[in-house]
């Protein structure tokens, strides 16, 4: 673990630029292929008016800061509840960001609940919620 | 296949099992430009990918029209999934209502080991368009 899991600690910022090619090769990875994320004519009659990217593409960063701040913690016991707010848009620059909320204990180990999201470059939320892993005993 | 804009409460969707290939892994890893070393050094497989592979076989199910969009997610991760695992998937609907012009669907799933032991649970909602219906 490379957080200090203390509340009020903040966890490591991640800045990720969205492309269109990357939610291509992210369709194809994933399977889906929602015309939503790839279409430009389908995405304009949308009520985005425009190609965006794949929700779960967005909440990968989210979960890469979770793996820096937890390590293997987060695998092995993480939990996450999120709702997608905005979409990211190709040309966005998402930042992750997340803060330990509070220390709990939950059957038998104790856990840090962390208040988590994503933002764009104009600072709008496009994911929030709640993530919580287990941590070590804190002794002393 | 079961027609998303019939489905109710309570459905189950027919399991199905689906193999963590390595080559798919690695490029999921690479399309979310995952850096972690635990993913690259253990082969382990980050929960986004299961879960969105695990979501990819229910959806499969549900014969959603183009233009759905992904509400919400919950995960719970029981312990870590190395590449080259199998997973069986198990869902249901647990919620499916109208509203504003979209059809709202909830489906609750569990994915579990070769042993038949649960790996990671997760809740989806989905906002289906219903001006495609």
């Amino acid at each position: 673990m490379t957080t200090t899991a203390e509340a009020g600690h903040a966890l490591p910022e991640l800045r990720k630029a969205v492309t269109q090619e990357q939610i291509n090769r992210y369709a194809e990875a994933s399977g889906d292929f929602n015309p939503i994320h790839l279409d430009a004519q389908f995405a304009a009659a949308s009520s985005f008016g425009r190609i965006v990217a794949h929700g779960m593409l967005v909440l990968a960063f989210l979960s890469e800061m979770m793996t820096t701040a937890f390590g293997s913690a987060w695998l092995e016991s993480g939990k996450l509840k999120v709702r997608f707010r905005a979409p990211a848009y190709p040309g966005d620059e998402v930042t992750t960001f997340g803060q330990v909320t509070k220390l709990t204990d939950q059957e038998g180990s104790r856990r840090a609940v962390c208040a988590v999201g994503c933002r764009n470059q104009q600072g709008e939320e496009l994911i929030t919620g709640e993530a919580s892993v287990a941590i070590e005993a804190q002794t002393g | 296949m079961t027609d998303v804009f019939h489905i109710v409460a309570g459905q189950e969707i027919s399991g199905a099992s689906f193999l963590l290939d390595p080559s798919m892994v690695q490029a999921y890893t690479s399309a979310v430009e995952e850096s972690s070393p635990v993913y690259r050094d253990a082969m382990l497989v980050p929960p986004t990918a299961i879960a969105a592979l695990g979501v990819r076989t229910i959806l499969k199910e549900l014969a959603l029209p183009p233009g759905t969009l992904h509400a919400a997610q919950e995960m719970s991760m029981s312990r870590a999934v190395a590449a080259g695992e199998e997973l069986s998937c198990a869902a249901k609907v647990t919620q499916s209502s109208q509203r504003r012009g979209w059809l709202f669907v909830v489906v609750e799933f569990s994915l579990a080991d070769h042993g038949g032991k649960a790996v990671l649970d997760g809740r989806t909602t989905l906002m289906v368009p219903l001006q495609d219906s």
